[in-house]
C-alpha cells in the first residue's frame, strides 16, 4: 500500500512537470482537478491504514491479555498439580511402609523362632522400609535385667558394635526402657565429641547425641518394645545423609512396627512354651504307649499260653471221659451184672454229668481252637433258608413241648452267603435253643434275615423272659451265666454265646444283643457276603 | 551364533553380600560362569566400595560398567535400594569400553577420552555407544559433544547418567571394578547385532513462553529479564514459600522447562537440580544455552505411561524385522516421582512392547542420552531430561 501510495505520489509529480512545461490551460486545470482527486484519495488511504492499525493493536492487547489468562491459569493448574502431587507422595509414602508392614506381618507368622523374627525384622528395616542401620534388642527373659542384641542390619562388619552394645543399652535404657517411651533424634552429629564421664541418669540433652555416636547414625528413633504391656526391649532405626532426615511419621511407622513385633514375640514365647509342654507330652504319651505294647504282648502271650493250656487239659480230659461214659453204659446196660434202682440213678447222674462235661470240653476247645486260628473252615456258598429250615427241624421235638411257633422271616431270593456252613448251624442252633429255653410256652421265636449291600443281617428274637441290662453286658463273657430261674434249673456251660461270638467274628462279621426284662430278646448280627481270608 | 544375557538382584542389607548375590544370581540366569561384561547398577546405601569388591569376588577380572542411581529397573519392575546386574556373553556381541575422567574440568575431554579408548579396540561394526555420565557434575551434553567428536555426528549415543536417590550430592561410576566419581563410562556396541533406541516423555508445554535473558552452560540466571527462581515461585504461589530453596527444587523436578525443537513431536526437557540461594539461579541437569525460548512443562501419569509404550515401539521399530535379546531402559527419576506407587506400570507397558522374555535392566538416572528423531537432526544424540529411553539390542 506503501509502495503504491509513493509512486502515485512520485508519478503525480512528474506529471505535473511536464504540465507546467507545456502551458496548456485546460491541461493545467485538469492537471489541479487530478491532483485533488489524488490528495482525496491519499487521505482515505490514510484513514483505513490509521483505523487497520488501531485494530491490530486491539487484538493484540487482547491476545496479550488472554495469554497472561492462561498463565495465571497455567499458575492454579501448577499449584493443584504440586498440591496432589505432594500429598500423593506422603500417601504413597505411608502406603509402602503398610505394604512392607503388611508383607512383613505375612512372613512373620511363618517364623518359629525369636531369633528368626528379629533377623526378619532388621533386614526388613533395612532393605524396605528405608532406614540405614536397625538394632533390635530384648530383655533376656532369664536375667530380666540384661538386654542382649537379638539382631542388626546395616551395621558394616568392621564396626564393633557388640563391644559397644552394653553401653548402648545403658543409653537407651534409660529413656526408653525405662519410661516407656520413644527416642526421637532429627539431626545429631554422629562424629561429634562424646562427653565423658557422665552417667545415662545425669545425661539430658546429650543422651541423643551420645546415642548418635554410639550408632553412627545421624537421625534416628528409638521405640520401646512392649512385651506383656512393659517394656522389655526397643527397636532403633535411623539414616545418614544423603537420606532424608527422620520425622514424626517414622516415629509413628516404627512405634506401629514395635507393637507388630512385641505381640509376634509374645505368640512365639507362648508358642515355644506350648511346643516345649507338647513335646514333654507326646514323650510321655510315646513312653506310655510302648509299656502298653509291651503288657499287651505280655497278654497275648499269656492268653496263648492259656489257650494251649485248655485245649491242652481238654484233650487229656476228654479221653479219661470218654472211657467213663463207656464203662458206665455197659454198667447200665447191665452187661456187668445186675444194677440195683440205686445203683441206677447214681449210673444214670454220672452219664449225664460227664455228657455235660463232654460238651463244655468239646466246646472249650472249640473256642481255644478259633481264638488261635487253628480252626478250618471250610468256606462255601451257602443258602441260608435251607440251612435254617434244617436247624428248626432239628429242634423240632424242643420246639414242640412247648408249644413255641417259630417264624421264618426271609426274602424271596436271597443270595447265597460265602461261610462255613456246619458252623453257621451252630451259631443258629445256639441261639435258637437258648430262645427256647428262655421263652415261655405258646410262646413266638422269628427269624429275620434282611440283606444289605455289603452284609446280611440277621436278628434271632424272642418273646421270652429278657433281661436286665446289667446282664446283657456281660453275656458274651466266658462262663458267664444270668442268675434267673430257668437257669437255676437247668445247667449251662456259660460258653455257647461265647463259641457264636467267635464265629460270627471269625467271619467278619459283628454281634450285639438287646433285650429288656419281661420283654424279651433280640440277637443281631451280620455277615459279609463275601468271606476273607 | 548366540547371546546368554541373565540379570541377578540383591536387597541384602550387607553391601559385600549384597554384591556377591547379585553377581551370583546374573551368572546363574545367563548359564554360564563368566561374562563378557556385566552392567552393574546400584542405590547409594550400599559401601560403593564393599559392593564392587563383593561384585569382583564372584566375577573377577569381568568386564563391568554401571553407576549409582535413583532406583534400579528389572524385568519384574522398579526396585530401590537395590543393587542390579545384568550380565552378558555373546559370540555376536562384541564390545568396547572407554572411560573418561574429571568431567567437572573440561566434559567434551572427557567424552573425547572415552571415545579414543574405545576406538584403539578397532572393532569393525560398531552400532551404538551406551554413556553413564556422572549426573552432579560436568556437562553431560559436553560429553556427548565429545564422543561425537570422534565417532562422527550421528553415530548413536543412549545412556542414563549416574543418580544418588534423590540427594543430589555425589554419584558414582563403576568401569571395571573401580569407583569412580565426576567421571563418565562407556561401552561400544558392535558386531552383526542391531541397535534401536526410543525415547519419550510424555511432558506438555503450560503457560507463557519465556526467555532465557542470562545464562551459562546449563545453569539459568535470568528468564524475560527476572531472576530465574521467580518463575517457580510464581508458578508455585503460596507452595513456594512454605518449600525451603532444597525443597523448591525437589518439586520442580515435576515441572521442568522444554525447548522447542523444530520437527521433533516433543520438547526438549531440562530438569532443576538445585536451586542457587544467593544469586537465584536455577542449576539445570542439562544445558539451556541462553537466548533460547522455554516454556514450564507439566506431566500426567497417562501421557507419561503413553510415552513409555511409544518409546518402546519406536525402539522395537527400528530393530524390525529382528527381534530383541535383551533391553536397557533409562528413566528420569522425575518420571519415578511423577509415578510414585504406580512406577511398575510404565516398566509393564515396555515390557509388553518388547515381549515378555526380554530380559530388562536400566535406572532412573538424572539425565538421558538419545538420538533426536526429526529428519533435520540426521540421528543426532542429545542430552534429554525427564525422557525414557528404551535401547533393544538384538544379538542373535
Amino acid at each position: 500500500m506503501a509502495l503504491t501510495m509513493k509512486l502515485t505520489v512520485i508519478a503525480s509529480f512528474l506529471l505535473g512537470l511536464v504540465i507546467a512545461f507545456s502551458g496548456s490551460e485546460i491541461l493545467r486545470l485538469a492537471y489541479g482537478l487530478f491532483m485533488l482527486l489524488v490528495g482525496s484519495f491519499l487521505i482515505s488511504t490514510h484513514e483505513i491504514l490509521r483505523r487497520q492499525m488501531v485494530n491490530y493493536q486491539k487484538d493484540l492487547d487482547r491476545i496479550n491479555r488472554i495469554c497472561d489468562e492462561l498463565d495465571q491459569n497455567t499458575k492454579i493448574i501448577v499449584q493443584t498439580d504440586l498440591e496432589l502431587t505432594r500429598t500423593q507422595e506422603a500417601l504413597d509414602k505411608k502406603l509402602s511402609g503398610l505394604y512392607v508392614l503388611h508383607e512383613m506381618s505375612k512372613k512373620i507368622l511363618s517364623v518359629r523362632s525369636v531369633a528368626d523374627l528379629s533377623h526378619l525384622v532388621t533386614e526388613t528395616v533395612v532393605t524396605s522400609f528405608g532406614y540405614e542401620r536397625c538394632l533390635l534388642c530384648i530383655l533376656d527373659p532369664d536375667e530380666k535385667s540384661k538386654p542382649r542384641v537379638a539382631a542388626q542390619a546395616g551395621f558394616e562388619p568392621e564396626e564393633d558394635l557388640q563391644a559397644q552394645v552394653p553401653q548402648l543399652i545403658e543409653w537407651v535404657r534409660f529413656p526408653v526402657l525405662a519410661r516407656g517411651e520413644s527416642l526421637f533424634a532429627a539431626d545429631v552429629d554422629p562424629r561429634g565429641p562424646v562427653p565423658q564421664g557422665i552417667s545415662p541418669e545425669q545425661a539430658g540433652s546429650e543422651a541423643p547425641q551420645i546415642i548418635g555416636a554410639m550408632t553412627g547414625l545421624r537421625s534416628y528413633a528409638a521405640v520401646p518394645l512392649l512385651l506383656e504391656g512393659r517394656p522389655q526391649g526397643f527397636l532403633l532405626a535411623g539414616t545418614n545423609p544423603p537420606y532424608p532426615k527422620l520425622d514424626s511419621g517414622d516415629v509413628e511407622l516404627l512405634s506401629i512396627l514395635a507393637s507388630e513385633v512385641g505381640v509376634a514375640i509374645e505368640n512365639l514365647q507362648l508358642y515355644e512354651a506350648l511346643k516345649i509342654s507338647y513335646d514333654e507330652l507326646e514323650e510321655r504319651v510315646k513312653l506310655r504307649t510302648s509299656q502298653l505294647a509291651k503288657a499287651n504282648e505280655e497278654l497275648v502271650r499269656l492268653n496263648r499260653l492259656k489257650s494251649d493250656f485248655v485245649s491242652a487239659v481238654s484233650h487229656e480230659l476228654r479221653t479219661p471221659l470218654t472211657s467213663i461214659k463207656g464203662y458206665t453204659s455197659l454198667m447200665r446196660a447191665g452187661k456187668l451184672g445186675a444194677v440195683n434202682k440205686e445203683q441206677g440213678e447214681r449210673l444214670e447222674k454220672i452219664n449225664r454229668h460227664t455228657d455235660f462235661l463232654t460238651n463244655l470240653i468239646s466246646e472249650l476247645l472249640d473256642i481255644a481252637r478259633i481264638e488261635s486260628g487253628r480252626v478250618n473252615m471250610t468256606i462255601r456258598p451257602v443258602e441260608l433258608p435251607r440251612l435254617l429250615e434244617g436247624v428248626v427241624d432239628l429242634l423240632g421235638p424242643q420246639l414242640k413241648e412247648k408249644n413255641l411257633n417259630v417264624d421264618l422271616k426271609t426274602p424271596a431270593k436271597l443270595p447265597t452267603i460265602e461261610a462255613d456252613e456246619n458252623q453257621i448251624q451252630r451259631v443258629f442252633t445256639n441261639l435258637l435253643s437258648n430262645a427256647i429255653r428262655f421263652t415261655p410256652e405258646k410262646g413266638t421265636i422269628s427269624i429275620r434275615a434282611v440283606p444289605t449291600d455289603a452284609t446280611l443281617n440277621v436278628e434271632v428274637s424272642d418273646t421270652g423272659i429278657g433281661m436286665p441290662p446289667e446282664d446283657v453286658s456281660m453275656l458274651f463273657t466266658e462262663f458267664f451265666r444270668a442268675d434267673n430261674p430257668v437257669n437255676r434249673e437247668r445247667k449251662g456251660t456259660g460258653l455257647g454265646l461265647v463259641l457264636v461270638k467267635r464265629i460270627i467274628e471269625a467271619h467278619g462279621g459283628r454281634i450285639g444283643v438287646r433285650s429288656e426284662v419281661g420283654q424279651g430278646t433280640t440277637f443281631f448280627f451280620n455277615l459279609p457276603w463275601k468271606h476273607n481270608a | 551364533m548366540a547371546t546368554w544375557v541373565g540379570v541377578g538382584h540383591s536387597r541384602q542389607p550387607d553391601s559385600y553380600r549384597a554384591g556377591q548375590e547379585a553377581a551370583r544370581k546374573a551368572l546363574e540366569k545367563m548359564g554360564h560362569s563368566r561374562a563378557d561384561l556385566m552392567l552393574v547398577f546400584a542405590s547409594i546405601r550400599f559401601d560403593q566400595e564393599s559392593l564392587l569388591r563383593g561384585i569382583a569376588s564372584v566375577a573377577p577380572s569381568t568386564w563391568m560398567c554401571g553407576c549409582s542411581t535413583a532406583g534400579e529397573i528389572l524385568s519384574e519392575g522398579p526396585s530401590r535400594r537395590s543393587v542390579a546386574i545384568m550380565a552378558i556373553r555373546s559370540d555376536t556381541l562384541q564390545l568396547a569400553t572407554g572411560v573418561g575422567m574429571r568431567m567437572s574440568l573440561n566434559s567434551r575431554l572427557a567424552g573425547q577420552e572415552l571415545a579414543s579408548q574405545v576406538l584403539q579396540a578397532k572393532i569393525p561394526n560398531p552400532h551404538g555407544m551406551i554413556l553413564f555420565p556422572d549426573g552432579l557434575t560436568g556437562n553431560a551434553a559436553e560429553v556427548i559433544r565429545g564422543v561425537q567428536d570422534r565417532l562422527g555426528l550421528s553415530f548413536p549415543i543412549v545412556g542414563g547418567s549416574a543418580a544418588d536417590d534423590f540427594s543430589f550430592t555425589r554419584t558414582y561410576q563403576y568401569f571395571q571394578g573401580t569407583l569412580y566419581s565426576d567421571a563418565v563410562g562407556g561401552v561400544l556396541l558392535a558386531g552383526p547385532i542391531a541397535v534401536g533406541i526410543g525415547a519419550r516423555h510424555g511432558w506438555r508445554p503450560l503457560g507463557k513462553p519465556r526467555r532465557v535473558t542470562r545464562g551459562l552452560a546449563n545453569i539459568v540466571q535470568e528468564l524475560d529479564g527476572h531472576t530465574a527462581v521467580n518463575l517457580y515461585e510464581t508458578y508455585f504461589g503460596r507452595a513456594a514459600e512454605s518449600l525451603k530453596a532444597g525443597a523448591l527444587a525437589d518439586m520442580s523436578i515435576l515441572y521442568p522447562l522444554g525447548m522447542p525443537i523444530p520437527g521433533e513431536e516433543e520438547y526438549l526437557l531440562r530438569n532443576v537440580l538445585r536451586v542457587d540461594p544467593t544469586t537465584g539461579s536455577l542449576v539445570y541437569a542439562g544445558e539451556i544455552p541462553e537466548g533460547s525460548e522455554v516454556r514450564l512443562m507439566m506431566g500426567s501419569k497417562e501421557r507419561a505411561l503413553e510415552a513409555a509404550r511409544k518409546a518402546a515401539e519406536q525402539a522395537v521399530l527400528s530393530i524390525a524385522p529382528r527381534t530383541p535379546t535383551f533391553a536397557l531402559v533409562f528413566s528420569s527419576c522425575s518420571r519415578a516421582r511423577l509415578f510414585g506407587q504406580r512406577a511398575g506400570e510404565e516398566i509393564a507397558a515396555i515390557r509388553q512392547v518388547l515381549g515378555r522374555s526380554v530380559p530388562i535392566i536400566g535406572f532412573y538416572d538424572y539425565g538421558e542420552q538419545a538420538p533426536l528423531s526429526a529428519a533435520g537432526f540426521r540421528g543426532l544424540s542429545y542430552l534429554h531430561n525427564e525422557t525414557l529411553v528404551v535401547c533393544a539390542v538384538s544379538a542373535n
